[in-house]
């Protein structure tokens, strides 16, 4: 077994932010996480990818934990309509808070669905689309349509074709 | 997609795989080919590309900040460790430890003093156990395949558990007319036992092979099942009655736990 403060020190803080970002409740998040690491230390995976198998985990932990919550169970299950929608982003000239920020790219993140948003964010974290697709149980050659389809719906609510203030 | 002729526009998909650097061999002699000709595909790969940076920075900025973590030890890994399968049978629950050291010191008291009856009255109140208080059945009758228990359910939900899902057999879950959970074990071929839980049924058949036949009240609205390490299921009134298959080792079985 790999040592485990090494591997801590190593994924923990992609983990969370990955979870974190899922879920939109870092809280949530700093649990599943450390559920991943609990996992790896009663049970540890076969060494071929252990970070791979961390991310699976600690989704999946974050996923049980949220569908206790009937609010978070909405925004991982991508049930759009029932979620609060967000204001649009304010225009250029406007200000608007961090806050606001972090907000709307939550809200935004939250309509997507589940598999689509975890796509986007395992690739934020810079896994291989092989993995990615292992991760959300589809072909490799499908997340590429998953992410450009992703971002086409992200694009309009969160601006991402303007220079976005900062 | 990778496409044969040149004047084919390039999929979304392999744009993608482009900005990503994950391109697959056969298909990049004409993404390359056709991208310096083609406007039209050059400007989405570059809007794929930017709108990948835009949400990069806007996800960074969303980011809260990082709580103190420390890693778990395998010593105490930060859950509650399930105990051992070999005492997990045996726990012995709160309430009747409690029980137990009350009735040792009254002991000697009881049995002596004229108030023996006001005090029994007193422990058997105080100390009323579940309405489905722990028991076993005993092994001499499961051994000789006639395991069963009967017992008045807590609430409208019961947790049945079968403990071991290597074992053959089949699980039978019907409904009755009384008001009492019945747990028969039909032509078992080995040990059996039938616990009795506060708010459920746990069949132990490590060694046994057999049907087990569970009929439960009207009453009950939720019967959640676990059958070993599999993920447990839910079944209600209205899928009643149902036959779940326990063999792991009939290739030609569902599997042991999904129910037909």
């Amino acid at each position: 077994m790999t040592d485990v403060t090494a591997l801590f020190n190593e994924h923990h803080a992609s983990l969370w932010r990955f979870l974190t970002r899922l879920t939109g409740d870092a809280d949530l998040a700093a649990d599943a996480a450390q559920m991943a690491f609990v996992r790896y230390v009663e049970r540890p995976p076969a060494p071929d990818n252990i970070r791979a198998w961390l991310f699976r985990v600690g989704r999946n932990a974050a996923i049980e934990a949220a569908r206790t919550d009937s609010r978070r169970a909405l925004l991982l299950d991508g049930a759009a309509g029932r979620v609060p929608q967000a204001d649009p982003l304010p225009a250029a000239d406007e200000e608007y808070d961090a806050a606001d920020r972090v907000r709307l790219v939550h809200a935004a993140l939250a309509r997507l669905s589940a598999r689509d948003r975890t796509v986007l964010l395992m690739r934020e974290e810079g896994f291989a689309h092989r993995e990615i697709a292992e991760a959300v149980d589809t072909t490799t050659g499908s997340i590429g349509t998953i992410v450009a389809r992703a971002l086409d719906k992200l694009a309009a609510e969160l601006r991402l074709d303007e220079e976005l203030p900062t | 997609m990778t496409t044969q002729s040149n004047d084919v526009h390039v999929a979304d998909d392999v744009l993608v795989r482009i900005v990503d650097d994950e391109m697959f061999a056969p298909e990049h002699a004409h993404a390359h080919s056709h991208l310096e000709t083609c406007r039209f595909c050059t400007e989405r790969l570059s809007t794929i590309a930017r709108r990948t940076h835009a949400l990069s920075a806007l996800l960074q900025v969303a980011d809260p900040a990082m709580p103190l973590m420390q890693p778990p030890s395998p010593s105490s890994a930060g859950l509650p460790q399930p105990l051992p399968a070999s005492r997990r049978r045996y726990a012995v629950p709160a309430w009747l430890k409690a029980a137990a050291v009350v009735l040792l010191i009254a002991g000697a008291a009881v049995m002596a003093s004229p108030v023996r009856a006001r005090v029994l009255d007193w422990i058997r109140d105080t100390f009323r156990p579940p309405v489905s208080a722990p028991a076993v059945v005993p092994a001499d009758r499961a051994s000789a395949g006639r395991a069963s228990v009967e017992f008045l359910p807590v609430g409208h939900e019961l947790n049945l558990e079968v403990v071991a899902a290597e074992a053959g057999g089949e699980l039978r879950i019907g409904v009755n007319d009384g008001r009492a959970v019945v747990a028969r074990a039909l032509n078992a071929t080995g040990a059996v036992e039938l616990l009795v839980l506060p708010a459920g049924l746990r069949i132990v058949n490590t060694a046994a092979r057999g049907t087990y036949d569970i009929s439960v009240p009207a009453q009950i609205t939720l019967i959640r099942v676990q059958i070993g390490e599999e993920a447990s299921f839910e079944l209600v009134p209205g899928q009643l009655p149902r036959v779940i298959l326990l063999s792991a080792d009939d290739p030609g079985s569902n599997g042991g736990g999904a129910p037909r």
